[in-house]
């Protein structure tokens, strides 16, 4: 069955692009250093003289250069040099040339590949004839075809895209949003987008002196996916015990406070912010591993170091009531039930819990997890992450972590094992949480190793998807995590899954380009 | 879950100097033998979150203060928890507020806080007596459920 919210989005973003109808490139080639170091110093007069003099286009069919208009009126003077690097200039090109086909075009000395160009969020989008099209997993061979033949489409070769995304060509001529905006009213078709050419910068790496020891960052293809997403903004709730709210790499956003219980253990008093706070190593490495600040000249970064870090505090003895802990996650997902404010989180986590085989939850908790999963990020439900038992059971014992709305989560090692932590039908999958190099409490950082520390990284990468789809309900992308996890070990995954790894290992890159591409 | 006789908890606090006077029995320690068949691993996770986990004797030894101990119970799994005089109660949606505190104070019971998810009520009163009023409740049409508030040990993953 095909999700139509996912054809919503799609409609709804390619309606909203918007045109640049008498603005043309040029071809790539020889980078325009000049041009770029002009736009970058502001000087914008001079980049348009520049972009004059390095076109390879005719001057008699360029009216003028684009450069300052996208650079100064727009804002987009980081695109527009990293496009003049790769020899990209933008002008406006006299009528006929505008009029003329690509081929022709090319011809003349423009570029043959793009016929429009478009902005949409910020983003300079080229138009190419190429489209990318989701096809429901049930969907015939015979009949993904015929859709494609039928929409005049040249299926290209898609080594590289998601499972389920094919690449093609428009042989028609109809413009590849128009294209596009017809194939949505294909039923089988999931998505269909143009295959726009637009500035991606280089590889995003972190210089923290202590990156380079974060082993997990590699391991999930972080890097990969800091080019596509940080995270921005996504609001991740870490429910722990304590945090040491002044480590230097380290920043609490409104939010945050603590169960304070009372003294007849009863009850609990919610305290808002971190005044007061108790502090924890664990919940210091947690809270670290989601969002270490990144670029500080301390430490290492976390996964989703844009994201904005709730730290909740409860239990903080160790010892506590999952009504308390309930009240903990409810919040998170709606602070006005503790009378606060603030918004609530988009992504919840938490790594408490007992490491036996048994752990039975209380009514109260299950129907506090249900609320998180439903009614969080105004009812798009909030994915709610927990820490499978580090011990060698099956985590079917774990009445928390078996839970249809808790996204258990195992730990992988360096060496891409799995870690003898819980097993069986109701693990999520494995992220990676042995020996890994996150803040400690003592104000430095320090290697950490447990599935405490496994939750968090999935919840950091659940941010990241966020923040390229904001629409993705807690079910969306649970599926899609599952479905981009790398199939690691040796154990054969039988459906997608095996009771050690569950869906395999989680991939940073291959979680948010799902999440992009909204399958 | 069954509550065990042979001892009950103080949590941490005042209590624990007021245990040991007037020649009552202190505290279990590390390496004292657990009365009964309780968990060890979950007794010290109590002791450690600083719990005073005291022999139950007749009566009010002298010097106790009886109002500061709580009882223990154990699980169907071993596990170990501390029973607050608190309970997590569901009613029957149809309930006023008012209905509520009437059927709470029939049974010596008030609410305490609503918990703003799942239609939930925190009770308070029911003293040492959680585990039996939460069984009352239950047998009642207007309850959907109702549970006791549980210490448990909670460690971190």
């Amino acid at each position: 069955m095909v999700s139509q919210s996912n054809k919503e989005r799609t409609f709804a973003r390619l309606s909203r692009l918007e045109a640049l109808p008498d603005i043309l490139p040029s071809q790539p080639g020889v980078p325009r250093v000049d041009v770029s170091v002009a736009v970058r110093s502001g000087a914008f007069a001079s980049s348009d003289a520049q972009t004059r003099a390095r076109l390879d286009v005719p001057a008699e069919d360029v009216f003028a250069s684009a450069t300052s208009f996208l650079s100064r009126t727009c804002g987009y003077e980081d695109q527009v040099a990293r496009f003049a690097e790769a020899g990209m200039l933008f002008f406006y090109p006299r009528r006929d040339l505008l009029d003329a086909s690509l081929d022709e075009r090319r011809a003349r000395g423009g570029n043959g590949a793009v016929s429009r160009v478009f902005v949409d969020d910020g983003r300079l989008l080229l138009e190419t004839g190429r489209v990318l099209i989701g096809f429901d997993p049930e969907t015939r061979e015979a009949d993904r075809k015929l859709i494609m033949d039928r929409a005049g489409l040249l299926e290209l070769a898609g080594s590289g895209l998601p499972q389920g995304v094919w690449r093609a060509l428009v042989l028609d001529g109809t413009p590849a949003v128009e294209k596009c905006l017809n194939l949505l009213d294909e039923n089988k078709v999931t998505f269909a987008e143009p295959d726009f050419i637009e500035q991606v910068g280089g590889r995003l790496t972190p210089d923290d002196p202590l990156f380079t020891q974060q082993w997990h960052h590699k391991a999930i293809d972080c890097e990969a996916a800091w080019d596509m997403s940080l995270g921005t903004d996504v609001r991740v709730a870490m429910i722990d015990n304590g945090f040491k709210t002044d480590h230097g790499d380290l920043a609490f956003a409104a939010g945050s406070g603590f169960f304070r219980t009372t003294s007849d253990f009863q009850d609990a008093d919610f305290v808002p912010g971190t005044l007061g706070m108790p502090e924890g190593d664990h919940g210091t490495a947690t809270a670290g591993m989601i969002a270490a600040i990144k670029g500080n000249g301390f430490g290492g970064c976390g996964v989703a170091f844009e994201s904005k870090l709730m730290g909740i505090s409860c239990l903080n003895d160790q010892v506590g009531t999952q009504s308390t802990l309930g009240r903990a996650i409810a919040y998170a997902a709606r602070p006005d039930l503790e009378g606060r404010a603030e918004a609530g989180a988009d992504v919840i986590c938490c790594s408490l819990g007992p490491d036996g085989a048994v752990w039975r939850m209380s009514e109260t908790l299950r129907l506090a997890i249900e609320f998180a999963a439903t009614q969080g990020r105004g009812g798009l439900g909030c994915p709610v992450f927990w820490a499978s038992t580090n011990g060698n059971y099956p985590i079917g014992a774990d009445e928390v972590c078996s839970h249809p709305d808790t996204i258990a989560i195992g730990r992988s090692t360096e060496a891409d094992t799995d870690d003898s932590s819980g097993y069986g039908r109701e693990l999520e999958f494995l992220a990676t949480g042995a020996r890994v190099r996150l803040p400690s409490g003592n104000g430095g950082y320090g290697f950490k190793h447990g599935t405490s520390f496994a939750a968090p990284c999935a919840a950091g990468v659940a941010a990241l998807m966020l923040s390229v789809n904001s629409q993705l309900t807690a079910r969306e992308l649970r599926q899609m995590m599952r479905n981009s996890c790398d199939k690691i070990g040796t154990l054969p995954y039988i459906l997608g899954r095996n009771a050690r790894f569950g869906w395999g290992r989680i991939s940073a890159r291959r979680a948010v380009e799902a999440a992009r591409a909204g399958v | 879950m069954e509550i065990v006789n042979d001892v009950h908890v103080s949590p941490p606090g005042p209590a624990h100097s007021a245990d040991t006077s007037g020649g009552a029995p202190g505290p279990l320690t590390p390496g004292s033998p657990l009365p009964g068949n309780l968990p060890a691993g979950s007794l010290q996770s109590l002791v450690d979150s600083g719990w005073a986990v005291v022999p139950h004797v007749a009566g009010a030894p002298q010097g106790r203060d009886e109002d500061a101990f709580l009882p223990l119970a154990t699980g169907e799994h071993g596990g170990l928890f501390v029973v607050t005089g608190a309970l997590t109660v569901q009613f029957d949606a149809h309930l006023s507020e008012d209905d509520i505190a009437r059927l709470l104070a029939d049974h010596g019971l008030h609410v305490r806080r609503k918990l703003g998810f799942g239609g939930l009520y925190l009770v308070s009163g029911a003293g040492d007596q959680a585990l039996a009023k939460a069984m009352d409740l239950n047998g009642l049409d207007q309850v959907s459920f109702a549970e006791p508030v549980l210490v448990e040990p909670l460690g971190a993953r």
